[in-house]
């Protein structure tokens, strides 16, 4: 009888901790993220140059960033490319490119001089690939006036052939993207083109209705300003390319303002295709014919347009699997008054506007938005998105019309159901910091299994935000190696599977807006401890899987050989 | 406003007199005597109905100018309900058995049906009922295209509606009758600044600038249409104009703010339109304004709010529906837009962004046959329009009508460029 009640007290004493565990996990909310500005920390003195008037628009386009790791010591370095203004735009010393390499320990070392990279120019965007399969990532750098193709020569510097690889576009470049488009083996190049400027006859600041902008006198442009086409280079495999442009179909005749690119295999059908955004023009979807061509399906796959069926000023593009649905959707970052456009991908080829739906765009209209990604900041297993912002016109600062010059980030939190919750003001004060932000790009700084962010402002210093980490969730990140002159593996798509959890990613060269993410892929995994399969398609069209891979690991994946290597994460360091 | 019918009863003198003395007895002539005879009968009892009917109608006529509108319009009713059976007896004849006599009565009648329309239109505009306003004043154009203002009323009452895009034909018409007309030309400025054509409404406006200076509607109608033309320096003027000749009261208040508004001064504005509801929680169009300030900034919650505020206050305000049914979209509640859109193109059935606003969210729904129809209405009502075509595209598309679909989105990509404007998010926008 005492062994009765005691197995009933002691019953009911378990059922009431139960209890309390109950609560007390019910009670808790998820654990908060926080990004923190670590710029003078990481030893980043650059500073990007641009009038402080900005009367004309070939001073308000902005930088890009290159996340990649030109020396292989496995921590992702830092190229930002820097722009002339009007007064110096027969100057090219008057402004500095830099490149910083990775100290792996939360330090940065400005390495541009030995590199060879200080001066391409006037430059905007940049892109960074293996084009020739050596093993060292190559940069290419987009620029108004002449572009530039710098080989990765393997010891710390680089060697501009952009004559002799026959890369050159003397427009006004602006977005860069990389792919094999006809699976060949080597990596294609596309380069978008913005507006059709001479320098020497720029519109006059204020005059025209062009050049107002909610009663007050602006910089010209891009409307009533001539667009410039498109460039696509096909790799001959040889080191040099061809401009296949007008062949392929995506020259770009009627001149829209081109500025992000992504390669992307819209539906699957193992060829990557193509996006482009343009400003204040309906945006393209080149789709792949597989024969070398491509047919402009924007329109009819509803991503040229908004849901009202207007164009917008878009900037940024990226694409991600944010419904774990296999098929990727497409956020565009836009002007101000308009918003950030979501669009779902209902059937291969079909997509539908959401950006209400999921609640992205009332909160996203008073900014410009610009560089953008699809990135899973708390590992929680879903693709949250980042928007960095800011206007084109410093005469706004003061203008009281609703908008403002400087404007901060937008980070919005994957809420699972196809809605996101904009979460800027909870994950540090880093993110609120009004600025005026271009190009971003997203990667693992310090290798410790967080997604940091890389940003190049306008007016002065860049921003770099360290993930803290503070979900404590589990990931896993895995880079790819793939076999001929791709080594970078671009296009390949990899699928994770972990327990209920099933995600798609692709490797991209060149998106968000004029730059260039870290090329490894990167997994939430949330509190599962393990990966069950990770199924790799790669660009040759194998497939290749690998199971039961624990958690919280780089993981190194080579075409045909499976795992090469594993690392765990760096141990975090404070700052 | 045209009210008078004595041209009706002049004619009747004119037809009395004649008739009678046109036939003559003779010998030779006693089976067109015998024929006269039966003629002269049919006559007086026509005679006798028309003299009933111009009674019928002067004692409503009095009525309504004493402005016993209820008594009036229940005359008026009548009066037509009579005419019309009259009209179709005569209309039913055989055409063979007609008499020359047949047309001037039913000449009779149609003016005897206008003039009863057209003061049932001013009924109904006396009493802000626009909509039925519009309906009286459209029947009397098409019975009687000459009668006296009909294009101006019919305009005028369309505007009232606010059915401006519909207003400026009629209005332009009566203008090109009246040229030197100042009040018509200020209705038709007016109407041109609500449909977006600055340029023109600008020429107007100035023209009329002085003659018309009691009436602050046409310098803030101005001072709109300069800013968005970008001339800034001038709107700026005209609106220190307009303040100084303004009185403060709730209504100057929300005109202030809507010159705030045009100004992009939204903080300024909902000041003003804060202050009018102050003075008068029921003044117009305070609350919407007040609700498009917010829809600018996306503010969608308050934006419903003030909509649904507007509504309560004046529920005739189809404006104020079309834009709560906008932001209702916006906030997902598409079921609900559905509705309000509905009650929207009854009232207001030549309102293209109305249709559009319907067909989208019914694509949205799933509704694809009600959806193409209303998008197909939407192109037809105004084809320039990117966003209409885009849309019909789509639903067609969605509806697997291939070919129809490729020419939507080819008109798509030919206007594409040409104008992006966006539907619905301005005053200026409604019809």
């Amino acid at each position: 009888m005492r062994n009765r009640l005691l197995l009933l007290v002691l019953l009911l004493q378990s059922a009431v901790a139960d209890l309390l565990i109950t609560q007390s996990l019910s009670d808790q909310k998820e654990p908060v993220v926080h990004f923190t500005e670590v710029t003078d920390f990481a030893g980043i003195t650059f500073r990007h140059i641009s009038a402080p008037e900005k009367k004309y628009i070939v001073e308000s386009i902005g930088g890009g960033v290159a996340l990649f790791d030109y020396d292989n010591d496995g921590c992702m370095d830092i190229y930002f490319t820097n722009a002339l203004t009007v007064d110096t735009a027969n100057d090219p010393l008057a402004s500095r490119s830099a490149l910083y390499r990775n100290n792996c320990d939360g330090t940065f070392a400005d390495v541009t001089e030995k590199s060879g990279l200080t001066y391409p120019g006037w430059a905007n965007g940049v892109v960074a690939a293996d084009f020739d399969g050596d093993g060292y990532q190559d940069l290419y750098v987009t620029c108004l006036g002449h572009n530039h193709f710098y080989h990765n020569n393997g010891d710390g510097t680089f060697t501009d052939i952009t004559d002799r690889a026959g890369v050159d576009d003397h427009r006004w470049s602006t977005g860069a993207a990389v792919a094999d488009y006809d699976k060949d083996g080597a990596l294609d190049l596309f380069v978008s083109n913005y507006v059709d400027i001479n320098l020497s006859k720029l519109p006059e600041f204020g005059k025209s209705k062009f050049c107002q902008y909610r009663g007050v006198p602006v910089q010209c442009g891009p409307k009533g300003l001539p667009g410039a086409g498109d460039s696509l280079f096909h790799n001959n495999g040889d080191g040099a390319f061809t401009d296949v442009s007008k062949k392929a179909g995506v020259a770009d005749p009627e001149g829209r303002y081109g500025l992000g690119a992504v390669w992307t295999d819209v539906d699957g059908d193992g060829w990557l295709d193509l996006f482009v955004a343009n400003d204040a023009t309906g945006n393209y979807l080149y789709h792949n014919n597989k024969d070398g061509t491509f047919a402009e399906i924007g329109l009819q796959a509803g991503v040229s347009l908004d849901d009202d069926g207007v164009p917008l000023g878009s900037m940024g593009v990226t694409v991600g699997d944010y419904l774990h649905t296999g098929q990727f959707g497409i956020f565009i970052t836009n002007f101000s008054g308009e918003h950030a456009t979501l669009y779902h991908h209902d059937k291969p080829l079909q997509f539908t506007d959401v950006s209400y739906a999921s609640k992205v765009a009332p909160v996203s209209t008073p900014f410009v938005g610009w560089g953008t990604g699809f990135f899973d900041y708390d590992n929680d297993g879903w693709p949250d998105l980042l928007a960095v912002n800011g206007h084109v016109y410093p005469q706004m600062e003061n203008a009281s019309v609703g908008t403002t010059y400087r404007q901060r980030i937008l980070l919005f939190h994957n809420e699972h159901d196809g809605k996101f919750a904009e979460v800027a003001a909870e994950s540090g004060s880093a993110l609120m910091t009004p600025r005026v932000s271009r190009g971003v790009a997203f990667g693992d700084l310090d290798n410790d299994g967080y997604i940091d962010v890389v940003i190049n402002n306008l007016d002065g210093k860049p921003t770099i935000l360290k993930n803290d980490g503070g979900s404590h969730n589990n990931w896993i990140t895995v880079k790819l190696v793939g076999t001929g002159k791709n080594r970078d593996a671009v296009g390949a798509r990899v699928q994770v599977v972990c327990d209920d959890l099933t995600q798609w990613d692709e490797v991209h060269a060149g998106g968000s807006y004029l730059s260039s993410n870290d090329p490894r892929l990167h997994y939430g995994l949330g509190g599962r401890g393990k990966v069950r399969l990770i199924e790799i398609h790669w660009p040759d069209g194998k497939i290749e899987t690998v199971a039961s891979v624990p958690a919280n690991n780089f993981l190194t994946i080579e075409e045909g050989r499976g795992i090469t290597r594993t690392m765990p994460p760096s141990v975090r360091k404070s700052n | 406003m045209a009210t008078s019918l004595s041209w009706a009863g002049k004619e009747l003198c004119s037809i009395s007199g004649q008739g009678p003395a046109k036939y003559k007895a003779s010998n030779l002539q006693t089976v067109r005597l015998l024929a006269s005879l039966v003629f002269c009968s049919v006559f007086a009892v026509s005679l006798c109905s028309q003299e009933r009917l111009k009674i019928s109608h002067d004692a409503a006529q009095r009525l309504f100018e004493r402005r016993e509108d209820a008594q009036a319009s229940a005359a008026f009713r009548a009066l037509l309900a009579v005419t019309e059976k009259e009209r179709s007896a005569v209309s039913r004849r055989p055409h063979a058995e007609r008499y020359k006599r047949d047309a001037e009565l039913l000449g009779f009648y149609n003016r005897i049906l206008a003039s009863g329309h057209n003061f049932l239109g001013l009924i109904a505009a006396r009493h802000e009922d626009f909509a039925e306003a519009v309906r009286q004043f459209a029947t009397v154009r098409e019975l009687q295209p000459d009668f006296p203002d009909a294009d101006f009323n019919h305009g005028l009452a369309l505007f009232g509606a606010q059915r401006y895009t519909e207003a400026v034909a009629p209005l332009e018409h009566a203008l090109s009758r009246e040229p030197s007309n100042s009040r018509v030309e200020k209705y038709v400025g007016l109407s041109l600044v609500e449909t977006g054509r600055y340029e023109s409404a600008v020429k107007l406006l100035e023209g009329i600038r002085s003659s018309q200076s009691d009436d602050p509607r046409v310098l803030l109608a101005l001072g709109k249409a300069l800013a968005r033309l970008n001339r800034i320096d001038e709107s700026r003027l005209v609106f220190e104009e307009l303040f100084k000749s303004q009185p403060e009261s709730s209504e100057s208040h929300v005109m202030w703010g809507q010159i705030f508004a045009a100004q992009s001064q939204p903080r300024e504005a909902e000041g003003e339109f804060r202050r009018a509801l102050e003075l008068d929680p029921k003044v117009s169009s305070a609350h919407f304004f007040l609700g498009m300030l917010c829809l600018s900034t996306e503010r969608l919650e308050i934006a419903r709010q003030e909509f649904a505020a507007e509504l309560a206050s004046h529920p005739q305000d189809s404006r104020a529906r079309y834009h709560l049914a906008f932001v209702m979209m916006a906030l997902q509640q598409t079921d609900q837009a559905i509705s309000l859109l509905r009650e929207v193109v009854t009232e207001q059935p030549g309102y293209a962004q109305a249709h559009f606003s319907l067909g989208k969210a019914l694509l949205q729904k799933g509704n694809l046959k009600e959806s193409i129809a209303h998008l197909e209405t939407a192109t037809r009502l105004d084809p320039s329009r990117t966003y209409s075509h885009y849309q019909l595209a789509r639903a067609y598309q969605r509806a697997g009508r291939a070919a129809e679909s490729e020419k939507e989105f080819k008109i798509t990509h030919e206007l594409e460029g040409r104008q992006n404007s966006r539907p619905s998010h301005t005053p200026e926008d409604m019809p």
